[in-house]
């Protein structure tokens, strides 16, 4: 379990305004599962996600299982570099961390599993939408991360892309199964790429609302057969708690 | 996967085919540029029909014969290679000295905050007013290489300094939480981000830079030099010889900014 304590953030937006974001903020994220945050747009996922990340600094509270830990992230946006080819771009945050023949191989593991091979010289500029997303998720899952975190990577792709990116994640992440931290305000892609699903509240300061603890396993959501009842069964789920 | 080969972003692979529209297009680009040199040279004819005066506005037929005598002659090509040689100094001294100052200014704020006035100062400065306090301080060989090099200091400068403040926050963000070294994040991605901004960059400071100089060699009158060549024909009335140089330079002028076109698509390869 890695425990969020007493969370406090406040955002100053003038000298006598205060936007508290958090107060008495509580949440445990379970270790080696897909955990999705699931909340109104502007309710403060994304500062949560920044937070975690030590990316931004908060008032007071404790978050000391996130400290010392290594983060990778897919974005909304791809954020790569357009000066380096697909292969250049993963081997980016891999450089620091391993020898050449290691960064190699893990790299090109990567990029055969997001059926990227054919493509590893590229350059972004030369892929679609899509594959550059899907060059994310690689370098994502290529950096040796304890969490992962992903801040509404599917929002700005079209349906198909988005089923696409979707079983691609599902089949990466049930070989290696890391733990997760998935922020959507997407009902659909909460019910695709999540153990438990946190629902927070609507109101400022963000409260936990509850915990949906899923009974379906990741994998039988992109099965055949099975998939549609199950989605539909987590959709439905997922709406009556609303 | 067919979905993503067939996506319209996707760009189609070099066939022949493509080749060949390539070359095609190519072709008729240049023939719209030789047009618009036609239209220009039958401008030019008519006007000096109008004006009918050698002296005043020489006809095309005697400034190409000017020129052509030119050819013939070994201080024409001096002339330009010791210009171009100044133009050269000057570019490389604001080059180096302003990609330096430009990544001082672009970091830190303190000092880009003092420095921001100086540099407007000094692009605000008329041309001639450099070149005459030149004139002053400086050998008639070196005021050239001075005035090119104020004029295109700040220019370099300001696009470096611009390069590094629209770096896009959210790749360096994602630098920071994949912990990428300071000195990685410097050279694997400033450095190629301002590439584009230095290039075009030079691309304006040669354009205004060969100005200059030939300006400032009218006024400091070098021993060798196009400068010189323009205002000794000026003095001696040989008008189609003003305007034979006047070619020369708008030629060299284009010269190097070819070439500038021709690095930039050696440096920004994966715009290709």
């Amino acid at each position: 379990m890695l425990r969020i304590n007493n969370l406090k953030k406040i955002y100053k937006e003038k000298v006598n305004i205060e936007n508290t974001i958090f107060y008495d903020f509580n949440l445990d994220i379970e270790e080696n599962k897909i955990s999705c945050i699931f909340g109104v747009s502007g309710i403060g996922k994304t500062t949560l996600l920044n937070i975690l990340s030590g990316l931004i600094s908060y008032e007071s509270g404790n978050i000391n299982d996130f400290k010392n830990k290594t983060f990778s992230f897919i974005f909304q946006e791809p954020r790569l570099l357009n000066w380096k080819t697909v292969y250049g771009n993963i081997i980016l945050p891999l450089k620091d961390k391993y020898n050449k023949d290691n960064y190699e191989s893990i790299a090109n593991y990567y990029i055969n599993l997001v059926n990227l091979t054919e493509y590893k010289n590229f350059y972004p500029e030369q892929l679609s939408g899509g594959m550059q997303q899907r060059v994310s998720i690689a370098r994502a899952f290529a950096y040796p991360s304890d969490i992962l975190i992903m801040d509404e990577p599917f929002k700005s792709l079209d349906y198909k892309l988005k089923h696409s990116l979707i079983k691609s994640f599902i089949k990466i992440w049930s070989i290696d199964k890391r733990t997760v931290i998935f922020v959507t305000h997407d009902i659909e892609e909460a019910a695709y790429i999540s153990n438990n699903i946190i629902l927070l509240s609507e109101n400022r300061p963000t409260k936990v609302k509850k915990i949906l603890r899923l009974p379906f396993s990741i994998k039988e959501r992109i099965h055949l057969n099975k998939s549609a009842n199950i989605i539909k069964q987590i959709e439905n789920l997922l709406i009556s708690s609303l | 996967m067919k979905i993503f080969i067939t996506n319209k972003n996707f760009k189609i692979p070099k066939t022949n085919k493509y080749l060949n529209e390539n070359k095609i297009k190519a072709i008729k680009n240049f023939s719209y540029t030789i047009l618009s040199f036609c239209i220009l040279l039958v401008i030019w004819k008519i006007l000096s029909l109008i004006v009918n005066s050698e002296i005043i506005f020489p006809s095309p037929e005697k400034t190409f014969i000017a020129f052509i005598n030119f050819l013939k002659l070994k201080i024409f090509y001096v002339s330009i290679l010791s210009t171009i040689y100044r133009g050269l100094i000057g570019f490389l001294i604001s080059f180096i000295l302003g990609i330096s100052f430009g990544f001082l200014a672009g970091f830190n704020n303190v000092f880009y905050k003092i420095f921001e006035p100086i540099l407007v100062t000094i692009r605000s400065t008329p041309v001639i007013t450099i070149i005459l306090i030149a004139l002053i301080w400086f050998k008639a060989e070196n005021v050239p290489i001075f005035s090119s090099f104020l004029i295109s200091f700040p220019i370099i400068c300001a696009n470096v300094i611009e390069g590094i403040k629209n770096i896009d926050i959210k790749i360096i963000q994602m630098a920071k939480i994949y912990k990428i070294s300071k000195k990685r994040v410097f050279f694997e991605i400033y450095i190629p981000h301002i590439l584009p901004f230095i290039v075009s960059a030079s691309s304006t400071a040669f354009g205004i830079g060969w100005k200059v100089v030939v300006a400032a060699e009218v006024l400091s009158q070098p021993r060798i030099a196009i400068g010189t060549n323009l205002q000794n024909a000026k003095i001696y009335l040989k008008i189609n010889e003003v305007f034979a140089w006047t070619l020369t330079a708008i030629f060299l002028a284009y010269l190097f900014e070819k070439i500038i076109r021709v690095i930039e698509k050696r440096i920004i390869y994966w715009k290709r």
